[in-house]
Protein backbone atom coordinates (compact mmCIF):
# COMPACT_ATOMS: atom_id res chain seq x y z
CA UNK A 1 0.00 0.00 0.00
CA UNK A 2 1.32 3.58 -0.55
CA UNK A 3 2.82 5.06 2.27
CA UNK A 4 1.58 8.19 2.42
CA UNK A 5 -1.59 6.99 4.64
CA UNK A 6 -1.36 10.18 6.93
CA UNK A 7 -4.61 12.01 8.34
CA UNK A 8 -3.83 15.24 9.82
CA UNK A 9 -6.74 15.95 12.39
CA UNK A 10 -7.55 19.78 13.24
CA UNK A 11 -9.68 19.84 16.31
CA UNK A 12 -10.03 21.91 19.45
CA UNK A 13 -8.75 20.52 23.04
CA UNK A 14 -12.74 19.28 23.92
CA UNK A 15 -12.14 16.61 20.90
CA UNK A 16 -15.19 16.78 19.13
CA UNK A 17 -13.07 14.87 16.18
CA UNK A 18 -12.09 12.24 18.70
CA UNK A 19 -14.40 9.34 17.20
CA UNK A 20 -13.31 10.62 13.90
CA UNK A 21 -9.69 9.89 14.56
CA UNK A 22 -10.62 6.22 15.76
CA UNK A 23 -12.80 5.46 12.26
CA UNK A 24 -9.45 6.37 10.38
CA UNK A 25 -7.36 4.74 12.51
CA UNK A 26 -9.52 1.78 11.63
CA UNK A 27 -9.44 2.76 7.89
CA UNK A 28 -5.32 2.48 8.25
CA UNK A 29 -4.16 6.29 8.89
CA UNK A 30 -1.82 7.15 10.62
CA UNK A 31 -3.47 10.02 12.51
CA UNK A 32 -1.77 13.11 13.73
CA UNK A 33 -3.73 15.51 15.71
CA UNK A 34 -3.58 19.20 16.34
CA UNK A 35 -5.46 21.59 18.09
CA UNK A 36 -5.42 24.86 16.33
CA UNK A 37 -4.89 25.98 12.54
CA UNK A 38 -1.85 27.59 13.64
CA UNK A 39 -0.47 24.68 14.78
CA UNK A 40 -1.95 22.50 11.37
CA UNK A 41 0.02 24.79 9.52
CA UNK A 42 3.43 24.72 11.25
CA UNK A 43 2.93 20.97 10.33
CA UNK A 44 2.17 21.18 6.92
CA UNK A 45 4.88 23.88 5.71
CA UNK A 46 7.07 21.00 7.05
CA UNK A 47 5.74 19.02 3.91
CA UNK A 48 4.99 15.90 5.53
CA UNK A 49 3.25 12.47 3.40
CA UNK A 50 -0.21 14.03 3.66
CA UNK A 51 -3.04 12.62 2.65
CA UNK A 52 -5.79 14.06 4.57
CA UNK A 53 -6.81 16.77 6.38
CA UNK A 54 -10.08 16.77 8.78
CA UNK A 55 -10.80 20.02 10.77
CA UNK A 56 -13.44 21.03 13.16
CA UNK A 57 -15.67 23.96 12.99
CA UNK A 58 -14.28 24.89 16.90
CA UNK A 59 -11.31 25.12 15.53
CA UNK A 60 -11.72 26.59 12.33
CA UNK A 61 -13.65 29.74 13.38
CA UNK A 62 -10.96 32.10 12.78
CA UNK A 63 -8.78 32.46 9.66
CA UNK A 64 -10.56 29.09 8.01
CA UNK A 65 -9.87 31.10 4.74
CA UNK A 66 -6.06 32.32 4.81
CA UNK A 67 -5.88 28.17 6.27
CA UNK A 68 -7.08 26.82 3.44
CA UNK A 69 -5.54 28.88 0.93
CA UNK A 70 -2.09 28.00 2.51
CA UNK A 71 -2.51 24.65 2.29
CA UNK A 72 -3.07 24.52 -1.33
CA UNK A 73 -0.26 26.36 -1.79
CA UNK A 74 2.18 23.98 -0.10
CA UNK A 75 0.18 20.39 -0.03
CA UNK A 76 -1.84 21.61 -3.33
CA UNK A 77 -3.11 17.52 -3.70
CA UNK A 78 -4.14 16.96 0.04
CA UNK A 79 -7.95 16.36 0.34
CA UNK A 80 -9.64 18.58 2.58
CA UNK A 81 -12.97 17.68 5.17
CA UNK A 82 -14.17 20.65 6.49
CA UNK A 83 -16.47 20.05 9.78
CA UNK A 84 -19.72 23.05 9.71
CA UNK A 85 -21.86 23.41 12.52
CA UNK A 86 -25.30 24.71 11.44
CA UNK A 87 -24.33 25.89 8.52
CA UNK A 88 -24.96 22.57 6.32
CA UNK A 89 -27.76 20.58 6.37
CA UNK A 90 -26.29 17.69 4.76
CA UNK A 91 -22.68 16.37 3.50
CA UNK A 92 -22.17 18.74 0.88
CA UNK A 93 -19.86 17.90 -2.26
CA UNK A 94 -16.99 19.63 -3.31
CA UNK A 95 -16.84 22.99 -3.93
CA UNK A 96 -15.31 24.19 -7.29
CA UNK A 97 -13.22 27.42 -5.63
CA UNK A 98 -9.24 26.10 -5.32
CA UNK A 99 -9.75 27.40 -1.82
CA UNK A 100 -12.56 25.78 -0.79
CA UNK A 101 -12.42 22.57 1.41
CA UNK A 102 -13.76 19.11 -0.54
CA UNK A 103 -15.81 17.91 1.43
CA UNK A 104 -18.31 20.20 3.97
CA UNK A 105 -19.50 17.31 7.00
CA UNK A 106 -22.16 18.84 9.20
CA UNK A 107 -20.98 18.41 12.72
CA UNK A 108 -21.68 16.57 14.81
CA UNK A 109 -20.50 14.48 12.15
CA UNK A 110 -21.92 10.87 11.63
CA UNK A 111 -19.91 7.78 10.95
CA UNK A 112 -21.44 7.07 8.31
CA UNK A 113 -21.19 10.68 6.45
CA UNK A 114 -17.79 10.58 7.19
CA UNK A 115 -17.08 7.07 5.89
CA UNK A 116 -18.33 7.99 2.72
CA UNK A 117 -16.72 11.29 2.61
CA UNK A 118 -13.26 9.43 2.84
CA UNK A 119 -14.18 6.99 0.48
CA UNK A 120 -15.02 9.68 -2.10
CA UNK A 121 -12.15 11.51 -1.68
CA UNK A 122 -9.08 9.00 -0.87
CA UNK A 123 -10.57 5.85 -3.03
CA UNK A 124 -7.92 5.98 -5.02
CA UNK A 125 -5.16 6.27 -2.31
CA UNK A 126 -5.99 2.43 -1.30
CA UNK A 127 -7.83 1.34 -4.77
CA UNK A 128 -6.83 3.12 -7.59
CA UNK A 129 -10.56 3.45 -9.70
CA UNK A 130 -8.90 0.33 -12.44
CA UNK A 131 -8.81 -2.11 -9.82
CA UNK A 132 -11.98 -1.19 -8.36
CA UNK A 133 -13.38 -0.88 -11.80
CA UNK A 134 -11.68 -4.51 -12.15
CA UNK A 135 -13.75 -5.84 -9.07
CA UNK A 136 -16.85 -4.26 -9.61
CA UNK A 137 -16.73 -5.88 -13.75
CA UNK A 138 -15.50 -9.31 -12.65
CA UNK A 139 -18.23 -9.22 -9.84
CA UNK A 140 -20.95 -8.81 -12.83
CA UNK A 141 -19.06 -11.44 -15.51
CA UNK A 142 -19.69 -14.30 -12.78
CA UNK A 143 -22.94 -13.49 -11.47
CA UNK A 144 -23.60 -12.27 -15.15
CA UNK A 145 -24.95 -16.01 -15.53
CA UNK A 146 -28.07 -15.07 -13.52
CA UNK A 147 -29.25 -11.90 -15.19
CA UNK A 148 -30.30 -9.03 -13.49
CA UNK A 149 -27.42 -8.73 -10.98
CA UNK A 150 -26.34 -4.88 -10.52
CA UNK A 151 -23.60 -3.33 -8.03
CA UNK A 152 -25.61 -0.91 -5.72
CA UNK A 153 -24.35 1.69 -4.41
CA UNK A 154 -20.85 1.75 -5.75
CA UNK A 155 -17.99 0.35 -4.20
CA UNK A 156 -16.41 2.02 -1.16
CA UNK A 157 -13.74 1.85 2.12
CA UNK A 158 -15.19 0.50 4.55
CA UNK A 159 -14.49 0.35 8.26
CA UNK A 160 -16.06 -2.41 10.60
CA UNK A 161 -17.78 -3.96 7.69
CA UNK A 162 -17.38 -7.52 6.26
CA UNK A 163 -18.81 -9.65 3.83
CA UNK A 164 -18.77 -12.40 6.24
CA UNK A 165 -22.58 -13.88 6.54
CA UNK A 166 -24.10 -17.08 7.25
CA UNK A 167 -21.86 -18.59 4.59
CA UNK A 168 -18.74 -17.47 3.48
CA UNK A 169 -16.15 -17.85 1.12
CA UNK A 170 -11.94 -16.52 1.18
CA UNK A 171 -9.25 -17.16 -0.89
CA UNK A 172 -5.90 -15.70 -0.14
CA UNK A 173 -3.94 -14.39 -3.08
CA UNK A 174 -0.11 -13.91 -3.49
CA UNK A 175 2.33 -12.87 -5.84
CA UNK A 176 2.85 -9.27 -7.87
CA UNK A 177 -0.19 -8.60 -5.56
CA UNK A 178 -1.19 -10.16 -2.21
CA UNK A 179 -4.54 -9.71 -0.52
CA UNK A 180 -7.57 -11.75 -0.47
CA UNK A 181 -11.68 -12.15 -1.58
CA UNK A 182 -13.97 -13.11 0.54
CA UNK A 183 -17.63 -13.36 -0.67
CA UNK A 184 -20.51 -13.86 1.60
CA UNK A 185 -24.43 -14.69 1.69
CA UNK A 186 -27.14 -15.11 4.15
CA UNK A 187 -28.22 -18.75 3.76
CA UNK A 188 -31.28 -17.42 2.19
CA UNK A 189 -29.91 -15.49 -0.31
CA UNK A 190 -27.10 -18.44 -0.67
CA UNK A 191 -30.20 -20.82 -1.61
CA UNK A 192 -31.90 -18.22 -4.15
CA UNK A 193 -28.67 -17.89 -6.03
CA UNK A 194 -28.20 -21.89 -6.49
CA UNK A 195 -31.95 -22.03 -7.49
CA UNK A 196 -31.04 -19.72 -10.70
CA UNK A 197 -28.05 -20.88 -11.31
CA UNK A 198 -29.24 -24.65 -11.24
CA UNK A 199 -32.98 -24.29 -11.18
CA UNK A 200 -34.81 -27.99 -10.50
CA UNK A 201 -32.02 -29.30 -7.81
CA UNK A 202 -33.95 -30.13 -4.35
CA UNK A 203 -32.93 -30.37 -1.72
CA UNK A 204 -30.37 -27.67 -1.70
CA UNK A 205 -28.10 -28.78 1.20
CA UNK A 206 -25.84 -26.30 3.08
CA UNK A 207 -23.22 -27.87 1.51
CA UNK A 208 -24.24 -27.25 -1.85
CA UNK A 209 -25.00 -23.62 -0.48
CA UNK A 210 -21.22 -23.57 0.59
CA UNK A 211 -20.01 -24.81 -2.42
CA UNK A 212 -21.79 -22.04 -4.71
CA UNK A 213 -20.43 -19.17 -2.63
CA UNK A 214 -16.89 -20.70 -2.70
CA UNK A 215 -17.56 -21.51 -6.74
CA UNK A 216 -18.74 -17.54 -7.04
CA UNK A 217 -15.39 -16.85 -4.85
CA UNK A 218 -12.96 -18.74 -6.80
CA UNK A 219 -14.19 -17.35 -10.57
CA UNK A 220 -14.49 -13.82 -9.65
CA UNK A 221 -10.95 -13.91 -8.22
CA UNK A 222 -9.99 -15.39 -11.53
CA UNK A 223 -11.78 -12.52 -13.46
CA UNK A 224 -10.29 -9.92 -11.18
CA UNK A 225 -6.92 -11.55 -11.79
CA UNK A 226 -7.37 -11.21 -15.37
CA UNK A 227 -6.76 -7.81 -14.97
CA UNK A 228 -3.50 -8.06 -13.52
CA UNK A 229 -2.20 -10.69 -15.44
CA UNK A 230 -2.52 -7.96 -18.16
CA UNK A 231 -0.07 -6.01 -16.54
CA UNK A 232 2.25 -9.02 -16.69
CA UNK A 233 1.94 -9.54 -12.76
CA UNK A 234 1.47 -12.82 -11.79
CA UNK A 235 -0.82 -14.29 -9.11
CA UNK A 236 -1.31 -17.55 -7.11
CA UNK A 237 -3.91 -18.32 -5.68
CA UNK A 238 -5.26 -21.67 -4.05
CA UNK A 239 -8.89 -23.13 -2.99
CA UNK A 240 -11.61 -21.45 -0.94
CA UNK A 241 -11.69 -21.53 2.69
CA UNK A 242 -15.58 -21.62 4.10
CA UNK A 243 -16.37 -20.53 6.93
CA UNK A 244 -19.98 -20.22 8.22
CA UNK A 245 -20.61 -17.71 10.38
CA UNK A 246 -24.69 -17.72 10.86
CA UNK A 247 -25.88 -14.20 11.85
CA UNK A 248 -22.26 -12.85 11.99
CA UNK A 249 -21.69 -8.85 11.81
CA UNK A 250 -18.44 -9.66 12.53
CA UNK A 251 -15.66 -7.64 10.82
CA UNK A 252 -12.53 -9.28 9.77
CA UNK A 253 -9.84 -8.01 11.63
CA UNK A 254 -6.79 -6.63 10.44
CA UNK A 255 -7.85 -6.87 7.13
CA UNK A 256 -8.64 -2.91 6.88
CA UNK A 257 -9.66 -0.94 4.36
CA UNK A 258 -11.21 -3.27 2.10
CA UNK A 259 -12.71 -2.46 -1.03
CA UNK A 260 -16.34 -3.50 -0.26
CA UNK A 261 -19.07 -4.40 -3.37
CA UNK A 262 -22.57 -5.80 -2.86
CA UNK A 263 -24.49 -6.59 -6.06
CA UNK A 264 -27.97 -6.97 -5.67
CA UNK A 265 -30.99 -8.80 -7.87
CA UNK A 266 -34.27 -8.19 -6.37
CA UNK A 267 -34.17 -8.98 -2.52
CA UNK A 268 -30.60 -11.07 -2.94
CA UNK A 269 -27.50 -9.69 -2.00
CA UNK A 270 -24.10 -10.84 -2.87
CA UNK A 271 -21.37 -9.22 -0.55
CA UNK A 272 -17.57 -8.94 -1.35
CA UNK A 273 -14.46 -8.11 0.37
CA UNK A 274 -11.39 -7.05 -1.44
CA UNK A 275 -8.65 -6.52 0.38
CA UNK A 276 -4.68 -5.95 -1.22
CA UNK A 277 -1.97 -5.93 1.03
CA UNK A 278 0.61 -5.45 -1.21
CA UNK A 279 1.07 -4.03 -5.01
CA UNK A 280 2.93 -2.32 -7.14
CA UNK A 281 1.20 1.11 -8.31
CA UNK A 282 3.83 1.35 -11.04
CA UNK A 283 2.66 -1.81 -12.91
CA UNK A 284 -0.91 -0.21 -13.16
CA UNK A 285 0.75 2.54 -15.43
CA UNK A 286 2.09 0.64 -17.50
CA UNK A 287 0.16 -0.22 -20.51
CA UNK A 288 -1.51 -3.72 -20.61
CA UNK A 289 1.10 -5.60 -22.20
CA UNK A 290 0.13 -9.60 -21.87
CA UNK A 291 -2.83 -11.34 -23.26
CA UNK A 292 -4.67 -12.88 -21.54
CA UNK A 293 -8.13 -15.00 -22.34
CA UNK A 294 -11.37 -13.16 -22.38
CA UNK A 295 -14.68 -14.71 -21.05
CA UNK A 296 -16.30 -17.13 -23.49
CA UNK A 297 -13.37 -17.48 -25.89
CA UNK A 298 -11.99 -20.88 -25.84
CA UNK A 299 -7.99 -21.05 -26.58
CA UNK A 300 -7.17 -24.54 -28.25
CA UNK A 301 -3.49 -25.58 -27.48
CA UNK B 1 -24.00 -44.91 -28.78
CA UNK B 2 -23.42 -41.61 -26.54
CA UNK B 3 -19.71 -40.15 -25.99
CA UNK B 4 -18.62 -40.21 -22.55
CA UNK B 5 -17.03 -37.19 -20.94
CA UNK B 6 -15.49 -36.93 -17.17
CA UNK B 7 -15.71 -33.97 -15.70
CA UNK B 8 -13.25 -33.14 -13.11
CA UNK B 9 -13.91 -30.68 -10.29
CA UNK B 10 -14.55 -29.60 -7.03
CA UNK B 11 -17.30 -27.59 -7.11
CA UNK B 12 -20.39 -29.63 -7.20
CA UNK B 13 -22.12 -26.83 -8.50
CA UNK B 14 -19.51 -27.06 -11.51
CA UNK B 15 -19.92 -30.67 -12.09
CA UNK B 16 -24.06 -30.41 -11.89
CA UNK B 17 -24.41 -27.43 -14.50
CA UNK B 18 -22.16 -29.21 -16.66
CA UNK B 19 -24.11 -32.85 -16.13
CA UNK B 20 -27.30 -31.26 -17.14
CA UNK B 21 -26.04 -29.36 -20.03
CA UNK B 22 -24.21 -32.43 -21.38
CA UNK B 23 -26.70 -34.74 -20.49
CA UNK B 24 -29.29 -31.88 -22.33
CA UNK B 25 -27.15 -32.78 -25.43
CA UNK B 26 -26.84 -36.39 -24.72
CA UNK B 27 -23.49 -37.29 -23.53
CA UNK B 28 -23.04 -39.94 -21.04
CA UNK B 29 -21.11 -38.17 -17.96
CA UNK B 30 -18.77 -39.68 -15.52
CA UNK B 31 -17.52 -36.83 -12.44
CA UNK B 32 -14.92 -36.69 -10.16
CA UNK B 33 -14.35 -34.63 -7.24
CA UNK B 34 -10.12 -34.05 -7.48
CA UNK B 35 -7.81 -35.03 -10.14
CA UNK B 36 -6.34 -38.27 -7.96
CA UNK B 37 -10.38 -39.67 -8.53
CA UNK B 38 -10.39 -37.79 -12.22
CA UNK B 39 -7.38 -40.59 -13.04
CA UNK B 40 -9.23 -43.52 -11.08
CA UNK B 41 -12.54 -43.05 -12.86
CA UNK B 42 -10.80 -42.56 -16.59
CA UNK B 43 -9.38 -45.62 -16.17
CA UNK B 44 -12.61 -47.29 -14.91
CA UNK B 45 -14.69 -45.66 -17.65
CA UNK B 46 -12.55 -45.11 -20.36
CA UNK B 47 -14.17 -41.86 -21.75
CA UNK B 48 -14.29 -40.26 -24.92
CA UNK B 49 -13.17 -36.33 -23.36
CA UNK B 50 -12.41 -34.86 -20.24
CA UNK B 51 -13.02 -31.38 -19.03
CA UNK B 52 -11.26 -30.52 -15.76
CA UNK B 53 -10.58 -27.96 -13.00
CA UNK B 54 -7.01 -26.42 -12.73
CA UNK B 55 -7.01 -25.60 -8.59
CA UNK B 56 -8.32 -28.55 -6.74
CA UNK B 57 -7.56 -30.68 -3.41
CA UNK B 58 -5.71 -33.65 -3.45
CA UNK B 59 -4.05 -33.64 -7.25
CA UNK B 60 -4.72 -30.66 -9.51
CA UNK B 61 -5.63 -30.50 -12.48
CA UNK B 62 -2.53 -29.82 -14.58
CA UNK B 63 -0.76 -33.01 -12.94
CA UNK B 64 -4.05 -35.26 -13.51
CA UNK B 65 -3.45 -34.17 -16.98
CA UNK B 66 0.14 -34.71 -17.13
CA UNK B 67 -0.79 -38.72 -15.45
CA UNK B 68 -3.68 -39.27 -18.13
CA UNK B 69 -1.26 -38.28 -21.19
CA UNK B 70 0.95 -41.53 -19.56
CA UNK B 71 -1.88 -43.69 -20.40
CA UNK B 72 -1.60 -45.19 -23.86
CA UNK B 73 -5.86 -45.34 -23.68
CA UNK B 74 -5.86 -41.65 -23.52
CA UNK B 75 -2.88 -40.24 -25.57
CA UNK B 76 -4.65 -38.86 -28.07
CA UNK B 77 -7.95 -38.41 -25.95
CA UNK B 78 -9.57 -34.55 -26.29
CA UNK B 79 -8.41 -33.29 -22.48
CA UNK B 80 -10.32 -29.78 -21.56
CA UNK B 81 -9.31 -27.28 -18.41
CA UNK B 82 -12.29 -25.33 -17.64
CA UNK B 83 -10.46 -22.58 -14.94
CA UNK B 84 -10.87 -19.57 -14.05
CA UNK B 85 -7.49 -18.73 -14.69
CA UNK B 86 -7.18 -16.57 -17.62
CA UNK B 87 -2.89 -16.01 -17.57
CA UNK B 88 -1.67 -17.06 -20.91
CA UNK B 89 1.08 -18.70 -18.82
CA UNK B 90 -0.83 -20.88 -16.95
CA UNK B 91 -2.95 -21.82 -20.09
CA UNK B 92 0.77 -23.00 -21.56
CA UNK B 93 1.42 -24.94 -18.59
CA UNK B 94 -1.78 -26.89 -19.92
CA UNK B 95 -0.57 -27.30 -23.24
CA UNK B 96 2.62 -28.97 -21.93
CA UNK B 97 0.73 -31.08 -19.53
CA UNK B 98 -1.01 -32.46 -22.58
CA UNK B 99 -4.32 -30.45 -22.48
CA UNK B 100 -5.85 -29.71 -25.68
CA UNK B 101 -7.72 -26.53 -24.93
CA UNK B 102 -8.51 -24.20 -22.22
CA UNK B 103 -11.75 -22.31 -21.19
CA UNK B 104 -12.52 -19.84 -18.90
CA UNK B 105 -15.05 -20.04 -16.50
CA UNK B 106 -18.31 -19.40 -16.25
CA UNK B 107 -18.53 -20.90 -19.47
CA UNK B 108 -21.95 -20.83 -21.57
CA UNK B 109 -23.04 -24.19 -21.99
CA UNK B 110 -23.56 -23.73 -26.04
CA UNK B 111 -20.38 -22.53 -26.66
CA UNK B 112 -18.67 -25.57 -24.47
CA UNK B 113 -21.34 -27.96 -26.36
CA UNK B 114 -19.42 -26.43 -29.76
CA UNK B 115 -16.51 -27.28 -28.48
CA UNK B 116 -16.33 -30.64 -27.94
CA UNK B 117 -18.32 -31.17 -30.91
CA UNK B 118 -15.30 -29.48 -32.41
CA UNK B 119 -13.11 -32.11 -30.97
CA UNK B 120 -15.17 -34.87 -31.22
CA UNK B 121 -15.84 -34.65 -34.56
CA UNK B 122 -12.35 -34.52 -35.53
CA UNK B 123 -11.77 -38.22 -34.12
CA UNK B 124 -13.18 -40.74 -37.31
CA UNK B 125 -12.98 -43.50 -34.89
CA UNK B 126 -15.88 -41.84 -32.72
CA UNK B 127 -19.78 -42.32 -32.59
CA UNK B 128 -21.25 -39.33 -33.60
CA UNK B 129 -24.29 -38.21 -32.05
CA UNK B 130 -27.04 -35.75 -33.82
CA UNK B 131 -27.89 -33.17 -31.77
CA UNK B 132 -31.64 -33.39 -30.42
CA UNK B 133 -31.23 -36.79 -31.13
CA UNK B 134 -32.67 -39.64 -28.94
CA UNK B 135 -29.59 -41.43 -27.38
CA UNK B 136 -30.22 -45.00 -25.58
CA UNK B 137 -28.83 -45.46 -22.44
CA UNK B 138 -25.24 -46.01 -22.19
CA UNK B 139 -23.24 -48.94 -20.67
CA UNK B 140 -20.38 -47.84 -18.09
CA UNK B 141 -16.96 -47.95 -20.10
CA UNK B 142 -18.45 -48.16 -23.38
CA UNK B 143 -16.96 -45.82 -26.08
Amino acid sequence: MSGDKQVLVVDSANGALSFVMEELNDLGFRVIWVPTLAAALEFIEARPSLSLIVASSAATKVGGLEFLARVRDFAPDVRIIWGAKGEAPTATPAPTNRNSPDSLLPEPVRPDELRSAISELLAEHFYPPAIAEAVKRASLEVLGAVPGFQIEGGAFLVANQTALSDLSAVIPFTGGVSGHLMVGLTNEDARAVYQAFLPGVRPIRIDRMEDLVGELCNQILGRINAFFNERSVSIQHGTPIFIRAAGSTLRYPGRQPSFAVTLVRENTRVALEYYLAHFDRAKLQAPVNTRVLRLGEIRYL
Amino acid sequence: MAWSILIVDDSSLVRSQLRAALEAKGAHVVEAENGSEGLWRARENLVDLVIADIHMPVMDGIRMVEELRKLPEYATTPIFILTSDAATSRADEGKKAGANAWILKPVKPDLLWKAIEKALFGRSSLPAVQIGAVVPPTTSGSK
